[in-house]
C-alpha cells in the first residue's frame, strides 16, 4: 500500500445543508495534495441527497495529473449508480459568441432602435386609422359594448382622482399667482390667469397625465399580458383583426373619456380658484363675472380638442406597446412602464405644437 | 431501501398523511372526507379527471391553501395549523412542481435551479452551478440552462420546474403532471428518473398524472378522485385497481373507454 495516499472521509448525513463546507474542506484537500492519490472513503455515510451526489462527482471528475486519481471507496452500489458518468464539459455552459461593441458601434445602434420604435409608433397610427376608417360606415364593426366598459374603468373611476387633483391645481395656481398680484393691486387679474391657465392648459395636461398613468399603463398590461398568453395569436387565427378587437375600443373610448374627464377638472380647478381668491377678498359674484369678460368658449374648446388628442395619443401608445410585447411576465411590466413614459413625452411634445400652432 | 435509514426517521410516520380532508373554493366543494397516508420512499399518484380537483388537493398538500376541514401532516407536523414561520419550514422540505412550471421569467433557467440553493446554503457559486447542472441533466435540459423561461417549450418549462424542486434535496416532492405533454421517450425517462431518485435516495413522490403507461409503472399506489362523488372512489396499487376494482369508473380510466357514465368532468 502507498503510504502517500491522502484519505478524505465522507460521514453522516450529506445534505444540501451541510454540504456547503465538506465541499470547501474536500476542495481544500484535494488542492494541498496536488500531486498524491487520494482515497474518498465514503462507507461511514448515513445519509446522502442530490448535492451530495454533486460533491462526489466534482471530486473525482479528472483534472489529476496520472498517479495522483482520487478513488472512491466505500460507496454503497445504489449511489454509485447514481454519480453521473457522462462528460463533465457536457455541464458547462456553452460559450456565448459574440464581441463586445466599439462605442460609436452602440450609439448607432441605439438611434437606430429608436428610429424604428418611432417608425413602428407611426405604421401603427396608421394602422389604427385606416382600421377606424373602414369601421366607421360598416355596423357591428366597432364593440360598443367593450368600448363601454372601457369608458366606465377608465372614466367613471377615474372621476375622484381627477377631481383631486383638478381642485388642488386651481387652489395652488390661484395662490400662487394671487402672492405676486397682490403687491400690484392686481389680484383680480388672477381670475384671467386661472381662467386661462386651467381651461387652455392644465385641466387637459393633468387629466392626460393622470390618464397616463392610470389607464395607459394598464392598456399595455391587460394586451401586453393577452400577447404572452397566446390570446392576441388565437385572435388572430380566428381569423380577425386584434386592432379591430382590441385597439379600436380602447382608442374610441380614450377619445371620449378624457375631454369628459377634462370638464370635471375644469370646474373644480376653477371652483377652487375662486375659493383661493375668496381669500383675497373677491366675492364669487365678482369672480364669475370677470371670468365671463376673459375667457371664451373658445379656451374651454381648445382645451376639450387638446384632451381629445392626448387620449388618443395615449391609447395608442399603450395599445402599441401592449402589442409589441415580447415573451414571458417581465415584458409585461417593461411594456406597462414604456407606455406610461412615452405618453408622457408626447403629452407634453404636443401640447407645445398646439401651442405654436394655435398661436401662430 | 436496506431499512438503514429507518433509525433517522420513525418508520411509523408517514412522510405525508391526509385526515379527512374537506377542500374547495368559496362555498363551492371539491372534495370531501379524503383521508390517505404516503409513507416514506413511496411514489403515490393521484388520479381523476380534468377539473375534478387534483391540483387543488395538492396545494391544500403543501399549505397553500387553507382546506375546510380536515389536517395535512407533514412527517407528523400539521401544516395546516402550522403558524407562518413553522409552516415555512414544513414547505421547505418539499419540493414542488407546479402544473405550469412556475419558473421566474426574469432568471435563466440555470439560475431558476440555483434560486432555492442561493437562498438557503452556503454552497460556493461554482458548486452550485454543478449542483444545478447535474439536476438539469437528469431532466435532460442541461442544453437549454443559459435560456429565460420565456423561450421554452411546455415540456421544458416542466422538466425545469421538476428539476428546481429537487434543488433543495426536499425528502418528499409534488410534481403535477409532470409528464403531460412530453414525448414518450423523454416521459419514460422521467419515470425512470423518479424511480431512481426513490430506490437510491429514498424520496417520497406525489405525483398527479394521468399517463397510465406512468402510473403503472411508478406507482406504488393511486388515489383516484371525482367529480360527481367529490371524494376518493379508489385506492390501491394500480394494477390491481385496473384488474378488479369493482367500480366502473375505475375500471374505465385504467381501459380508457369513456364510453357510458365515465370519469365525470367538473362542472
Ligand atoms: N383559484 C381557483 N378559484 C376558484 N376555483 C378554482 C380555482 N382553481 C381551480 N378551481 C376550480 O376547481 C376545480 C378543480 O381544479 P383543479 O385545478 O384542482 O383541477 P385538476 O383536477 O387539477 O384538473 P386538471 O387535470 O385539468 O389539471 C375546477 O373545476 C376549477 O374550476
Ligand atoms: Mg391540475
Amino acid at each position: 500500500m502507498d503510504v502517500d495516499v491522502v484519505t478524505f472521509s465522507l460521514k453522516g448525513r450529506v445534505t444540501v445543508h451541510t454540504v456547503g463546507s465538506i465541499w470547501a474542506e474536500a476542495a481544500q484537500a484535494l488542492a494541498r495534495n496536488p500531486d498524491r492519490p487520494i482515497v474518498i472513503d465514503a462507507s461511514r455515510l448515513e445519509y446522502i441527497d442530490a448535492t451530495g451526489i454533486a460533491l462526489i462527482y466534482d471530486l473525482q471528475r479528472g483534472r489529476r495529473p496520472a498517479g495522483a486519481e482520487v478513488e472512491i471507496r466505500g460507496l454503497d452500489p445504489s449511489l454509485a449508480a447514481l454519480i453521473p458518468s457522462y462528460d463533465p464539459v457536457e455541464l458547462e455552459e456553452p460559450a456565448r459568441g459574440g464581441r463586445g461593441l466599439g462605442a460609436i458601434e452602440r450609439i448607432g445602434r441605439a438611434t437606430l432602435a429608436q428610429l424604428s420604435a418611432a417608425a413602428r409608433m407611426l405604421t401603427f397610427l396608421a394602422d389604427c386609422g385606416v382600421a377606424l376608417l373602414q369601421a366607421i360606415p360598416r355596423r357591428g364593426i366597432i364593440r360598443w359594448g367593450e368600448v363601454l366598459s372601457v369608458a366606465a374603468e377608465a372614466g367613471a373611476n377615474a372621476v375622484p382622482i381627477v377631481l383631486l387633483i383638478g381642485f388642488l391645481m386651481g387652489v395652488i395656481i390661484a395662490f400662487e399667482i394671487g402672492l405676486v398680484a397682490q403687491q400690484f393691486g392686481a389680484v383680480i387679474f388672477v381670475v384671467d390667469g386661472v381662467g386661462v391657465a386651467v381651461l387652455r392648459e392644465l385641466g387637459a395636461l393633468m387629466t392626460a397625465i393622470v390618464f397616463a398613468g392610470r389607464t395607459g399603463a394598464a392598456f399595455a398590461a391587460q394586451i401586453g399580458t393577452q400577447k404572452v398568453n397566446e390570446e392576441v395569436s388565437a385572435i388572430v387565427t380566428f381569423g380577425l383583426d386584434p386592432l379591430r378587437f382590441l385597439v379600436l375600443p380602447r382608442l374610441i373610448a380614450a377619445v371620449l373619456v378624457v375631454p369628459l374627464l377634462t370638464v370635471l377638472a375644469d370646474v373644480v380647478g376653477i371652483f377652487g380658484g375662486a375659493l383661493v381668491l375668496a381669500g383675497f377678498n373677491i366675492g364669487f359674484v365678482q369672480f364669475y363675472n370677470h371670468l365671463l369678460g376673459a375667457v371664451g368658449i373658445e379656451d374651454f374648446l381648445v382645451g376639450l380638442a387638446k384632451a381629445a388628442i392626448f387620449g388618443l395619443a395615449i391609447a395608442a401608445i399603450g395599445c402599441q406597446r401592449g402589442l409589441a410585447t415580447g415573451a414571458g411576465a417581465t415584458s409585461v411590466g417593461l411594456s406597462a412602464t414604456s407606455a406610461v413614459v412615452t405618453s408622457i413625452v408626447w403629452i407634453v411634445v404636443l401640447d407645445g405644437l398646439f401651442t405654436v400652432l394655435i398661436s401662430s | 431501501m436496506d431499512g438503514d435509514e429507518a433509525t433517522a426517521n420513525a418508520p411509523t410516520t408517514p412522510a405525508v398523511s391526509v385526515r379527512d380532508l374537506k377542500i374547495g373554493y368559496g362555498s363551492r366543494v371539491l372534495l370531501e372526507g379524503a383521508s390517505f397516508d404516503v409513507w416514506r420512499g413511496e411514489i403515490l399518484v393521484i388520479l381523476g379527471g380534468s377539473g375534478c380537483g387534483k391540483s387543488s388537493l395538492m396545494k391544500n398538500m403543501i399549505g397553500l391553501y387553507q382546506p375546510m376541514a380536515g389536517d395535512v401532516l407533514i412527517a407528523g407536523e400539521s401544516i395546516v395549523r402550522a403558524g407562518s414561520t413553522q409552516r415555512a419550514r414544513l414547505q421547505r422540505g418539499l419540493g414542488v412542481m407546479y402544473q405550469a412550471g412556475a419558473l421566474f421569467g426574469s432568471l435563466t433557467v440555470l439560475e431558476n435551479v440555483r434560486f432555492p440553493l442561493d437562498e438557503f446554503t452556503d454552497i460556493g457559486l461554482e458548486q452550485k452551478n454543478l449542483i444545478a447542472r447535474m439536476l438539469l441533466h437528469q431532466v435532460e435540459m442541461a442544453d437549454a440552462q443559459s435560456l429565460m423561461p420565456a423561450e421554452l417549450s411546455g415540456g421544458m418549462l416542466k422538466r425545469a420546474g421538476i428539476a428546481r424542486a429537487m434543488a433543495l434535496g426536499a425528502e418528499i416532492l409534488m410534481l403535477d403532471e409532470p409528464s403531460a405533454g412530453l414525448d414518450p421517450i423523454t416521459a419514460a425517462n422521467l419515470d425512470r428518473t423518479i424511480l431512481g431518485l426513490r430506490d437510491s435516495l429514498g424520496l417520497t413522490f406525489v405525483v398527479v398524472t394521468h399517463e397510465l403507461q406512468s402510473i403503472l409503472e411508478i406507482a406504488d399506489r393511486a388515489v383516484m378522485l371525482d367529480a360527481d362523488a367529490r371524494r376518493i372512489i379508489a385506492e390501491g396499487v394500480p394494477s390491481e385497481l385496473r384488474d378488479r376494482s369493482g367500480d366502473e369508473r375505475v375500471r374505465q380510466f385504467f381501459n380508457r373507454r369513456p364510453d357510458a357514465p365515465a370519469i365525470s368532468r367538473g362542472s
